[in-house]
């Protein structure tokens, strides 16, 4: 069945086509039709036989219920990202980290944990923290880079902290269960969170320059931004209900998923209503809630259309072989797992720096976690080592989608900020991230230990 | 011009109609949830009602994310080439996509008008759930996905001020984001 002829061609022409520009799922779904098209004879018949199975694709690929969750994690993020809770929580961590050198910088890597656990996409975490925190830290005399820096760089908690499209997506490509592996994540989020607390600190002790000039200097600021009366305090009251509520959300819906009460979809459905709830209380403007449901209109469709690609794709890998041929070739090398392993990592990562991360993750997941399982490397920990991985990647040069989007998101009120400034500040981020991967990678309890307390099998 | 008004109206109602309806079915979910836990009275067929509804949901959305540039791509090395080059491999995209969209058309009408015809149904037990209204749709929505490619060809390609114009707006879209 298999040609190598075939699946030069395909891998060729896939590359090029994602290369000139060409929408992903167009060059997915494009290569896709070609390999059906020569596996299947290469004449008029096969073309036919290329569009009913596309066709037929159309419209059973996301035909189930699973497929609900991303619209609906979206809105949920989109409706608590619109009610103002998020900034009500960034400030009273603020107020309650006082005297702690770097605390606006600490209460960003700490908020955007917060905020991770109701949103599914990093994209979201760095636009909202890029508004509401940068702002804050530029008053504050910190050096305009560095704040930057830690507002992408904690962003990928975004990605990494349940609910998490890129989970949602992983789970759905390599079959397994997305609750096993939202669970997956808390620890290494949680774990890569301490970290970025603890890179900031020491940079703030280091050099107290970067954060105002050290704890006395910001309490100074503080009390003259008071004297302008331009502080923003949040009221305890506020603060409280918003941390309440983003707490019900994550209670209620990763609680829900993990206990067995919900499937996700049930936890996104519930999660989008909450959230919804939660906006109304908080005052959002119908206006808000309007757009955050045409923003959703916008962003989830493009994803669940690669989703349609991305199954066209993966029977076309097993059509031509493809799959097991690339399989063949990294099993079959004698390569030591650990070198497999670092060569996955270096795909992504180097996929990271010019493509977006769901994408990626369709055109490897596939391939790359049946080799990872025949390693004995655990399906359930590779997910997150790739993600963390693939969000890496999101850092660098020359696309680095995470910094663009903090650059568009502050383009508003800084637009001369270079965006080579926030990529070298950002490069700190990455490299504890990838620390972080090879911890996971070499204790993978780090990532198994809540599923397996939570789905004892 | 004013065709490209019609479309671009076409593709943002239908769009709006896929948002209120993800809103709908997260009603949907909602009422099935406290249907269920609190009166022991699920809604019967949710599961079947939301996964057509996915299907609808997509193809209803596919014209505004082509139209309004939301589809997922790489231009890293696009950027540097010259702009004839660049209008041209914009051009080879959207001939594909159009292609794409034809064939999902081509290779599924028959099968759509049968299954209005002969009654066709999805799922089973709970609720069935006729299968034509999400058939019909990936039509529709793929035959708006490839109007939408021949207006973005025409305006990347022969109106490079109408392309600045509109992908300034976006910009200012996701900026309000």
């Amino acid at each position: 069945m298999f040609e190598v002829n075939i699946a030069v061609i395909l891998i060729v022409s896939l590359i090029a086509l994602v290369a000139i520009g060409v929408h992903i799922a167009i060059a997915l779904g494009m290569t896709s039709a070609l390999g059906i098209w020569m596996v299947t004879g290469a004449d008029i018949n096969a073309f036919h036989t290329v569009q009913s199975m596309l066709a037929a694709t159309a419209y059973e690929a996301i035909r189930a219920y699973v497929f609900a969750v991303i619209p609906l994690f979206l809105l949920m993020g989109e409706f608590i990202g619109r009610s103002g809770t998020v900034t009500d929580v960034y400030r009273g961590i603020n107020q309650l980290l006082s005297r702690i050198p770097g605390r606006l910088a600490i209460a960003t890597v700490i908020g955007n944990a917060l905020f991770s656990f109701v949103t599914g996409v990093s994209i979201a975490s760095a636009a909202t923290f890029s508004r509401i925190a940068y702002p804050e830290m530029k008053r504050f005399g910190y050096h305009k880079g560095f704040a930057l820096g830690t507002v992408a760089g904690s962003s990928c908690l975004g990605m990494l902290i349940p609910p998490s499209v890129l989970m949602i997506v992983w789970g759905i490509l390599t079959e397994q269960s997305i609750g096993q592996i939202f669970a997956a994540g808390v620890m290494p989020g949680l774990l890569l969170t301490a970290m970025f607390v603890l890179y900031v600190f020491v940079r703030a002790i280091m050099n107290p320059e970067l954060v105002g000039g050290g704890a006395a200097a910001q309490q100074a600021a503080a009390e003259a931004a008071k004297g302008e009366g331009g502080v923003d305090e949040v009221s305890t009251g506020q603060f409280l209900l918003s941390l309440a509520g983003i707490i019900l959300v994550i209670v209620a819906v990763l609680g829900g998923i993990w206990f067995g009460v919900f499937t996700p979809t049930e936890g996104a459905g519930a999660g989008a209503f909450i959230g919804l709830v939660l906006a109304i209380l908080k005052g959002a403007r119908l206006r808000d809630i309007i757009d955050g449901i045409l923003s959703v209109g916008r962003t989830s469709a493009p994803i669940l259309l690669l989703l349609v690609t991305a199954a066209l794709y993966s029977r076309t890998l097993a059509m031509t072989g493809m799959a097991n041929a690339i399989e063949g070739v990294f099993i079959g090398s004698g390569m030591a797992p650990w070198l497999v392993i670092t060569v996955m990592v270096l795909i992504w990562f180097a996929l990271g720096m010019i493509i977006d991360s769901i994408s990626i993750m369709l055109l490897t997941a596939a391939i790359f976690a049946p080799i990872a399982v025949k390693l004995g490397i655990d399906p359930i920990a590779f997910a997150i080592i790739g993600i963390i991985a693939i969000e890496a990647g999101l850092y660098t040069p020359p696309f680095g989608l995470l910094v663009y989007t903090v650059k568009s998101a502050i383009q508003g009120f800084d637009p001369d900020m270079n965006v080579m400034t926030i990529f070298k500040s950002s490069t700190p981020y990455w490299i504890i991230m990838l620390i972080a991967m090879v911890v996971i990678i070499n204790f993978p309890i780090i990532a198994t230990w809540l599923p397996s307390l939570l789905f004892p099998s | 011009m004013n065709l490209i008004k019609i479309s671009d109206w076409v593709s943002k109602a239908l769009m709006v109609l896929a948002a209120v309806w993800t809103i709908a079915i997260s009603v949907l979910v909602l009422a099935d949830i406290i249907g269920r836990g609190a009166f022991d009275f699920p809604i019967h067929g949710t599961a079947e009602m939301v996964a057509a509804s996915i299907v609808i949901i997509v193809f209803l959305q596919t014209g505004y994310a082509i139209r309004s540039r939301s589809m997922l791509r790489a231009d890293f090395l696009v950027t540097h080439l010259p702009d004839m080059a660049q209008r041209a491999l914009l051009a080879f995209g959207y001939l594909l996509g159009i292609f794409f969209f034809l064939m999902i058309i081509t290779g599924g009408w028959q099968e759509s008008i049968l299954s209005f015809v002969e009654n066709e149904f999805e799922g089973e037990g709970a609720l069935r759930v006729p299968s034509w209204p999400a058939r019909w749709t990936v039509l529709l929505g793929s035959a708006l996905a490839m109007v939408n490619y021949c207006v973005m060809a025409y305006v990347d390609v022969f109106r490079p001020d109408l392309m600045r114009e509109e992908i300034e707006q976006m910009e200012q879209l996701d900026m309000g984001h």
